[in-house]
C-alpha cells in the first residue's frame, strides 16, 4: 500500500509518517473499524462506524463495546471477546452465528465481525472489522439466511447435479435418511431408492430442462438402516446465473407418520361403516324380532291346542280346520317378512341394474315396518302406486334407501305427542319416478340441514342412531344417478329423490 | 279367588292371539273380555268388574304401560296386571315396580299362562304357604340389625309381591331359598322366592316371595300390605335402568 503511495505522491517521509495519514487511512478502510481495549471499552472508531451506527466518535470513546449490539445478544456476542483473550488469533466472530448490530435508533442489522489482537505498550487492544451485511453485502446475507434455513428445515433438502450425483445433504436429510453429509455427498442419489429399484429413473430430466418444478409426489426412499420409508417429493431445477441447468434440489419429506395415520383412519372409517351396518341390521334385526315373535306365538299355541285336543283322545274337525288354517295364514305372514328381511339385508352394491316395479320395491320396505308403526300409532299413508311403473336401479339399495328414509322418519314422528303419520309416495313422470317420504314430525332444525347428510353426523342419542344412514342412502342415490334432497311439503319434512325410468345408463 | 269366579281381560292387538287365549281361559270357565288396545282395555275395566289383566306391552294407541300407570293411578279397585311381552318390551325392574304381578314372553304355554294367574289370584297367606314348591341350588342370605336400619337405609324396601334386596352375593336369576336375619326384632325369616331381576352394579335384586315360614308370613304379608304404591318388586330409578 505504501509503495503505491510512493509512486503516486513525490516521496516524503514525513507526509507517510504523519498521523493525518495513518487517521485518513483509518477512516478510508472500506468498513467499521472499532478498537477496545481488554475491559472492553472503545479506544478508536473510524468513520465508517459513525455512518453504520449513527453514533459519532465522541459518543462512543470510552463506551462498553455492548452499545454497538443489542442487549439480549451480550451473553452470545460479547462472551467470545473473553475467549479471544485466551487464544489471541485472528478469528471470524461470526462464525456459525448469526451476527447483529444496533444502530443508535435502535434499528438491528447484520453484521459480519472480525477480529484481530493488537498488542501494544498499554496493553492488548481488539481491532474488530465489522462489515454490513444486510447493506452492503446482500448476497453473503441472503446466503447466509438460506444455510440457516435449508439446515432448521424439517424436510430433507438434498442437491444434486444432473447425473444424480448428491453435492449437498442438510441436517433433515441426515436424521430421516441416516447418513451423514459426509458420507451422502459425493454419492448418487440412486442409494436412497429400495432394493430392487436403484435404477428407478424418474421422467424428470425433460421437466426439468425446461424449468419445471416437479410437484409432491409419493414415493418409497430407503433409509442407511435398510427400513423403508414414504416420502413426499419436489423436485427443482438449479440453474447458474448464465441460466445453464447444473442440477436439482429434491425437497423430500418424511410421511410414513401421515401414511400410518391415514391407513389406521381408513381403517377405522371402514370399521365404522361396518359396525354401523352391523348395527344397524341390529336394530333392524330387534324390530323384526318383534314382528315375528307375535305371529310366532299365536302358530305355536294353536300348534299345543292341536296336540292337547290329539292327546285327550279326538280333535274335531271344524277345530283342526280352523286351526291349521289359522297356523298356514300366521306362517304365510312370517315368510313374507324373512322374504323381505333376506332382501333387504343383502349388500346389493354388487347387484347389476335392472327394471324393478316401483310397488314391489315399497312393498318389501314396508312389510318391515309396517308393524311396528301401527304399534306405535304412527298412520302409514301410501297412495297406491301405478302397478306398470318400474324404474331402473338395484332393486335392494333402493329399498334399503326407503326404509332408512321410513327409519328416520318413524323416530322424528314419535318423538312428540300428537297425530304422528307418514307418508310414502311414488310418482311417474316422463323420464323418472320420484320417491318422497314426508313425515310430521318435529322436522329438521335449519342449522342442521346442511350437515344431516354428512358421515357420521347424528342427531340420535347415543346408541339409537348410527350417523351412517343418510349418507348410505344419500351415496346409493347418487350412483342411481339421483339425488336425495330435503325439502318441505305443505310444511312438513320431505325427504326425496328421483330414479331413471327405462334403461338409461346409469354408472 | 279361584280361576273359575274370574273375570279375565285379554289386551292384545293381535286379533288371532285374542282368540286363542279367549278360548284357554273359557274352557277354565273364566268369564273374558277383550280388548285390542289400552285404550279399549281402561275404558272395560271401568265399566267392569276385572279381577286379572293380561295385556300386551307394545299396541297401537294406547300401550300396556300407559294402560298400567292408568289403572293404578286412577281407578278405585286395581285389578291384578300381568305383561305377555313381544320382545324386550319393558324390563322387569320397571314392570314389578309398576305393579305387574307376572311377566311372560311370547310364545307362551296354555298351562303356564293358566298356573301364572292363578298364582295372581290366590292370596298371599294362602300362596306363602306353599313351602319347598322350588328347587333352588342358591342361598339368598342377609342379616340386619333390625327391620328398622335395613328399612331406613334403603338396604331393603317391601313390595306386595316380594322386595328389593341390596346384597353383594352374586346370585342368578332363578329361585332362590331366603334367609332373612334381623338382630334387634329377634326375627329369622325363611322362605324361597325367584330372583326377578339384578342390578349388578348396584349390588341390588329384586325377589319375588313364594313362600315363608309359618311363624313369619304374617309379618312379611303386613310389611308387603304397608307398601301404598302397588309396587310388586321396588325398584329404584338407579336399579330400574340396570334391571332393563
Amino acid at each position: 500500500m505504501a509503495s503505491n503511495i510512493a509512486t503516486q505522491t513525490p516521496a516524503d517521509e514525513t507526509f507517510l509518517h504523519s498521523r493525518e495519514l495513518l487517521e485518513s487511512l483509518f477512516d478510508s478502510i472500506p468498513g467499521a473499524v472499532v478498537v477496545c481495549d481488554d475491559e472492553g471499552r472503545i479506544v478508536q472508531v473510524n468513520a465508517e462506524v459513525e455512518n453504520l451506527f449513527g453514533y459519532t466518535r465522541t459518543e462512543l470513546l470510552c463506551q462498553p463495546v455492548g452499545i454497538l449490539f443489542p442487549e439480549r445478544l451480550h451473553t452470545v456476542q460479547l462472551g467470545y471477546g473473553h475467549y479471544y483473550r485466551q487464544e489471541p488469533r485472528r478469528r471470524a466472530a461470526g462464525a456459525g452465528l448469526e451476527l447483529c448490530g444496533r444502530h443508535k435508533d435502535g434499528r438491528e442489522f447484520l453484521i459480519d465481525v472480525l477480529r484481530s489482537p493488537l498488542e501494544t505498550e498499554h496493553g492488548t487492544l481488539t481491532l474488530s472489522l465489522i462489515r454490513d451485511l444486510s447493506k452492503r453485502e446482500p448476497g453473503e446475507a441472503l446466503r447466509f439466511h438460506l444455510a440457516a434455513l435449508v439446515n432448521s428445515s424439517g424436510d430433507a433438502i438434498v442437491g444434486m447435479t444432473m447425473d444424480g450425483i448428491i453435492t449437498s445433504w442438510n441436517r433433515s436429510a441426515e436424521r430421516i435418511f441416516g447418513y451423514p453429509a459426509r458420507e451422502a455427498v459425493g454419492k448418487p442419489i440412486s442409494m436412497l431408492h429400495p432394493a430392487g429399484r436403484e435404477d428407478e429413473k424418474l421422467d424428470t430430466l425433460e421437466s426439468l430442462k425446461r424449468g419445471e418444478t416437479i410437484n409432491a409426489y409419493d414415493a418409497i426412499r430407503r433409509r442407511k438402516d435398510g427400513e423403508n420409508i414414504d416420502v413426499s417429493v419436489t423436485i427443482s431445477p438449479i440453474f447458474d446465473p448464465l441460466g445453464n441447468l447444473v442440477g436439482s434440489s429434491k425437497v423430500m419429506r418424511d410421511i410414513t407418520e401421515r401414511k400410518r395415520l391415514q391407513t389406521e383412519l381408513e381403517n377405522s372409517r371402514a370399521q365404522a361403516v361396518s359396525t354401523a351396518r352391523l348395527s344397524a341390521l341390529g336394530m333392524m334385526a330387534g324390530s323384526i324380532a318383534h314382528e315375528i315373535n307375535n305371529p310366532l306365538g299365536v302358530i305355536h299355541a294353536s300348534a299345543s291346542d292341536l296336540m292337547e285336543m290329539a292327546e285327550m283322545g279326538s280333535v274335531p274337525l271344524p277345530a283342526l280346520q280352523r286351526t291349521s288354517t289359522r297356523i298356514k295364514r300366521t306362517a304365510d305372514r312370517i315368510s313374507k317378512i324373512v322374504k323381505s328381511l333376506r332382501q333387504i339385508s343383502r349388500e346389493g352394491s354388487a347387484d347389476p341394474f335392472q327394471q324393478a316395479s316401483v310397488a314391489e320395491i315399497v312393498e318389501q320396505a314396508l312389510e318391515l315396518c309396517r308393524e311396528r308403526f301401527r304399534e306405535h300409532s304412527v298412520r302409514l299413508d301410501t297412495p297406491a302406486i301405478d302397478p306398470e311403473l318400474r324404474v331402473f336401479c338395484r332393486e335392494v339399495q333402493i329399498a334399503q334407501v326407503l326404509l332408512n328414509l321410513l327409519q328416520n322418519a318413524f323416530d322424528a314422528v314419535t318423538e312428540c305427542p300428537g297425530e304422528k303419520w307418514i307418508r310414502l309416495e311414488v310418482t311417474g313422470h316422463e323420464q323418472s319416478a320420484v320417491f318422497a317420504v314426508i313425515d310430521n314430525g318435529p322436522g329438521v332444525p335449519p342449522n342442521l340441514k346442511a350437515r344431516i347428510m354428512d358421515p357420521f353426523f347424528t342427531t340420535k342419542p347415543v346408541g339409537k342412531g348410527t350417523g351412517l344412514g343418510l349418507s348410505l342412502s344419500k351415496a346409493i342415490v347418487e350412483e342411481h344417478g339421483g339425488e336425495l334432497t330435503l325439502s318441505e311439503f305443505e310444511g312438513h319434512t320431505c325427504f326425496s329423490f328421483s330414479l331413471p325410468q327405462g334403461a338409461a345408463k346409469c354408472n | 279367588m279361584q280361576l273359575k269366579d274370574a273375570t279375565v281381560l285379554i289386551v292384545d292387538d293381535e286379533p288371532d292371539w285374542r282368540a286363542i287365549i279367549r278360548d284357554w281361559f273359557e274352557r277354565e270357565g273364566c268369564r273374558v273380555l277383550a280388548a285390542e288396545n289400552g285404550a279399549e282395555a281402561l275404558h272395560l275395566v271401568r265399566t267392569n268388574r276385572i279381577d286379572v289383566v293380561v295385556s300386551d306391552v307394545r299396541m297401537p294407541v294406547m300401550d300396556g304401560i300407559t294402560f298400567l300407570r292408568n289403572i293404578k293411578a286412577s281407578e278405585s279397585y286395581k285389578p291384578s296386571v300381568m305383561f305377555i311381552t313381544g320382545f324386550s318390551d319393558i324390563g322387569p325392574g320397571e314392570a314389578y315396580d309398576l305393579g305387574v304381578e307376572a311377566m311372560m314372553a311370547k310364545p307362551v304355554e296354555r298351562k303356564d299362562l293358566i298356573s301364572a294367574v292363578t298364582r295372581v289370584l290366590t292370596s298371599r297367606d294362602e300362596l306363602w304357604q306353599q313351602l319347598a314348591s322350588l328347587q333352588p341350588d342358591a342361598l339368598l342370605a342377609a342379616s340386619f340389625a333390625s327391620l328398622a336400619t335395613a328399612l331406613s337405609q334403603g338396604l331393603l324396601a317391601f313390595g306386595r309381591g316380594g322386595f328389593r334386596i341390596h346384597s353383594i352375593l352374586n346370585l342368578r336369576e332363578g329361585p332362590v331359598d331366603l334367609l332373612l336375619n334381623f338382630d334387634a326384632d329377634k326375627r329369622t325369616v325363611t322362605g324361597q322366592g325367584i330372583v326377578r331381576w339384578l342390578a349388578t352394579a348396584e349390588a341390588e335384586m329384586g325377589v319375588e316371595i313364594t313362600s315363608i315360614d309359618d311363624n313369619n308370613r304374617a309379618w312379611i304379608i303386613g310389611l308387603s300390605g304397608a307398601n301404598t304404591s302397588h309396587s310388586f318388586i321396588p325398584c329404584t330409578t338407579s336399579s330400574a335402568t340396570a334391571a332393563r
